[in-house]
């Protein structure tokens, strides 16, 4: 029998025999801290020359960056807002994610205060919204104790009522003057326009073209579906650069492995791409696996790591063998299947979309509608999203129809054997 | 006939003023072609009368009789002869209030166990609450002053209003078997529909909208698939005006389904034209060209010469774009 020390230290025992302090994958990349992000983001080079180039000229621009759910579009603006922070002189930068009920002008204007702690106007400004001043923006993150028996789970909540300002887009073009006293070039980076029901983001991008056309170099990011190409290029020509994130081909998910597994190796013992152990405690066919099945798909390559990683862990194994990492799929399939508060409308469709492969509102057909209760593809939309963002399903790249499949970290059901 | 000729006009403008919110007025107008914008009167009560009185001056009167009766059928004229329409003082406001929102728990209103039990009272229930409703309406309207609210917290306030019996239609339809019931909620979803379509066509993209949503809520809620479907190819084809042909593509594929299980030719026609339509915007133009050959097959069955020379137009264009991009 193991008492409970012995377990956390044959826990420990296996990470040691990786060479790893813990497991390096994160979900989004809003967790991750400046200095985190520098050392893991790979790839993207040619799109981020076309971003720097566009920057170094001297006319303010706007910038859009789209891609699915996962792609990469959180990591990639808060890389860039990093990069111009550190080099580029005499510019302020700033990212911030566009919340529920939040118009861009007020996103904007607390994208820019933040940065802006010496400022009185500024500080002024966040304090009337409700939020907290600059600075100590994360420490007064409120910390509340779940549970009376004290069990030690301590869950943070941002809970951020803001009010929003009276004139947000006139409060920001203020703070944009003031701003400009003290810096070159200001950068707001908002994240997230694709979370809103797209005819408001339209609506929104409508009415705010005054904020949009200010003075204040702007990116925003959201999904294809919302915005689509054309109507950001011709029909507003709001945006100087439409750029699409695609997924990463498999050298590049290879390297970002690499990078992820090294940023929780001792620095002595850190790997170059090169090497035949970069990827252990991966095997190179087992590296190669996790990367062909995450299909280019940064948030997917770090799901599915993760849960090879702590199936492995719970085996006991000290290398992830075809056979492990086997385990760690089927391991993870059962987790995200197993998810609670699905509802049973979800279940149902997850199920539809599970037998058939690819559902297409093109082909899909009234009997399978009518199977889950309904008569309109428009009506299980919502949940066919909602299934992408627990990553159950994947949402296809094509135009021609909106198409869905099982994410790469759902086992398709084998089919019989044709007869 | 005979009931016809006994409703007097006063009668008529007291009925309108009850039973119609002012979009159902607009939209009641519209199919008659009279221009409710242009009636005389500042208040609603004083549109009102102007709207009889046109209708007595070009001999429609007994039309807007017919189609009162047809959109409302429960009308009982006789109540107004017989008690004329009490002024609506503002002391009474609060208890209108109390009662119009207490509606389901009211004991001489519904409670759930007596709906189950008498299901032919669900369109006396209606009555009552449009009653109700459409007289907080007017008092609002006219007691602005008193309520201090400014032009557009009233105009809230209304909107609000006028959610609340489509709110209650949709829950009594889909607790109930009732055919006045039903019967009701279909001219009303049909005159949302027609509403939204001239909404639509005046380029009031986002107001027509709202309006195919309310009559499509309901008609999800009926058996008519081919009513349901053209508020979904309505709703479809505003969406592509408002160039979201993601939007409208799927709402045309979703009309299309419920056309081709019914069988209507039509519809399934102006679905592969407009689907046509929208690949071509998209860049899918050898596709979009093969669906529209299907919508001239079928129009050309039909001989329906106006569609035929439409899609001439548009194939002329798509053809000439191709050609400048060969070069
Ligand atoms: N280029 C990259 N290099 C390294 N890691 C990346 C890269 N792109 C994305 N990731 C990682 O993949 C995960 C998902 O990325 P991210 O959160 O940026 O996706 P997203 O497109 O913003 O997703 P969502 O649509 O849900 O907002 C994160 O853990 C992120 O750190
Ligand atoms: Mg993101």
């Amino acid at each position: 029998m193991s008492t409970p020390d012995d377990l956390w230290a044959q826990a420990g025992d296996i990470f040691d025999a990786w060479g790893l302090s813990e497991i390096p994958f994160t979900e989004s990349a809003v967790e991750l801290g400046q200095k985190q992000l520098r050392q893991l983001f790979t790839g993207r080079e040619n799109e981020l020359r076309q971003v720097f180039n566009l920057v170094r000229g001297r006319e303010r621009k706007r910038i859009f960056v789209y891609g699915w759910v996962g792609i990469g579009k959180t990591a990639f603006l808060r890389e860039i807002i990093g990069v111009l922070e550190r080099k580029a002189p005499k510019t302020l930068a700033s990212y911030i994610s566009l919340l529920p009920g939040m118009d861009l002008s007020t996103a904007a204007l607390i994208g820019l205060a933040r940065k802006l702690p010496k400022d009185d106007y500024a500080q002024h400004l966040l304090t009337q919204m409700g939020l907290p001043a600059s600075q100590r923006a994360v420490e007064k993150k409120t910390t509340v104790k779940a549970g009376l028996s004290g069990s030690g789970v301590e869950t943070t909540e941002e809970t951020s009522p803001f009010s929003r300002p009276l004139y947000p887009a006139a409060s920001f073009e203020a703070l944009l003057d003031r701003a400009y006293q003290k810096f070159d070039r200001i950068v707001i980076g908002i994240d997230d326009l694709e979370k809103r029901n797209p005819d408001l983001i339209r609506q929104m991008l409508r009415d705010e073209q005054g904020l949009l056309k200010s003075n204040a170099w702007f990116f925003l990011t959201g999904h294809p579906a919302t915005i689509t190409h054309d109507i950001l290029a011709r029909e507003l020509g709001l945006f100087d650069l439409a750029l699409e994130l695609k997924p990463l081909d498999q050298t590049t998910s290879y390297r970002m492995l690499v990078n992820y597994l090294n940023s929780v190796r001792p620095k002595e013992k850190q790997r170059d791409y090169d090497e035949l152990q970069a990827v252990w405690p991966f095997t190179q066919d087992t590296a190669r696996e996790l990367c062909a099945r995450s299909e280019g798909i940064p948030r997917m390559l770090n799901r599915l790591g993760s849960y090879v990683l702590l199936k492995a862990a719970e085996l006991g194994a000290p290398m992830i063998t075809p056979d492990v990492f086997q385990a760690g799929v089927e391991f993870a399939d059962q987790q995200l299947r197993g998810q609670s508060g699905l509802t049973i409308e979800e279940m149902y469709i997850l199920e539809l979309v599970l037998d058939k492969g690819v559902l297409s509102d093109e082909s899909v057909t009234l009997e399978e509608l009518d199977k889950v209760r309904t008569k309109e593809f428009r009506e299980i939309l919502p949940i066919l999203d909602n299934l992408v963002q627990r990553d159950l399903l994947k949402r296809l790249p094509s135009e021609r129809a909106t198409e869905y499949a099982p994410s790469p970290l759902v086992r398709i059901p084998k089919s019989d054997p044709p007869v | 006939m005979d009931d016809k000729k006994s409703i007097t006009p006063k009668q008529v403008a007291e009925a309108l003023n009850m039973y119609f919110n002012t979009a159902e007025l607009q939209s009641l107008a519209l199919n008659m072609d009279i221009p409710y914008d242009d009636l005389e009167g500042i208040s609603r009560s004083e549109t009102i009368i102007s709207l009889v009185k046109y209708t007595q001056r070009h001999g429609v009167y007994e039309q807007l009789i017919k189609a009162i009766q047809e959109t409302r059928p429960y009308i009982n004229w006789d109540k107004f002869s017989q008690q004329s329409v009490q002024e609506s003082k503002p002391a009474a406001l609060e208890k209108d209030v109390t009662n119009t929102l207490n509606v389901s728990s009211s004991t001489h209103h519904i409670t759930s166990d007596e709906v189950k039990l008498a299901p032919s009272s669900a369109s006396q229930q209606l009555e009552d609450f449009y009653f109700r409703v459409n007289r907080l309406q007017q008092q609002f309207q006219e007691i602005q002053d008193i309520t201090g609210l400014n032009d557009e917290e009233t105009q809230n306030l209304l909107n609000l209003l006028e959610d609340a019996p489509h709110e209650f239609l949709r829950d009594l339809l889909s607790r109930h078997d009732d055919p006045t019931l039903e019967q009701y909620a279909q001219n009303y979803a049909e005159m949302e529909h027609e509403l939204g379509i001239a909404l639509v066509g005046q380029g009031k993209w986002h107001a027509g909208l709202r309006r195919f949503d309310r009559s499509l809520t309901i008609r999800r809620l009926l058996d008519n698939l081919d009513e349901r479907a053209d508020t979904i190819y309505q709703i479809g084809r505003t969406y592509q005006l408002m160039g979201n042909l993601a939007e409208a593509q799927i709402r045309y594929r979703d009309a299309m389904r419920l056309y081709q299980h019914t069988g209507n030719k039509a519809g399934i026609a102006a679905c592969n034209l407009n689907l046509g339509t929208v690949a071509i915007q998209l860049g899918f133009i050898d596709e979009g060209i093969a669906q529209i050959q299907k919508a001239r097959l079928a129009y050309r069955q039909d001989d329906n010469d106006k569609k035929l020379q439409e899609i001439d137009e548009i194939m002329h264009f798509v053809h000439r774009v191709k050609e400048k991009e060969r070069v």
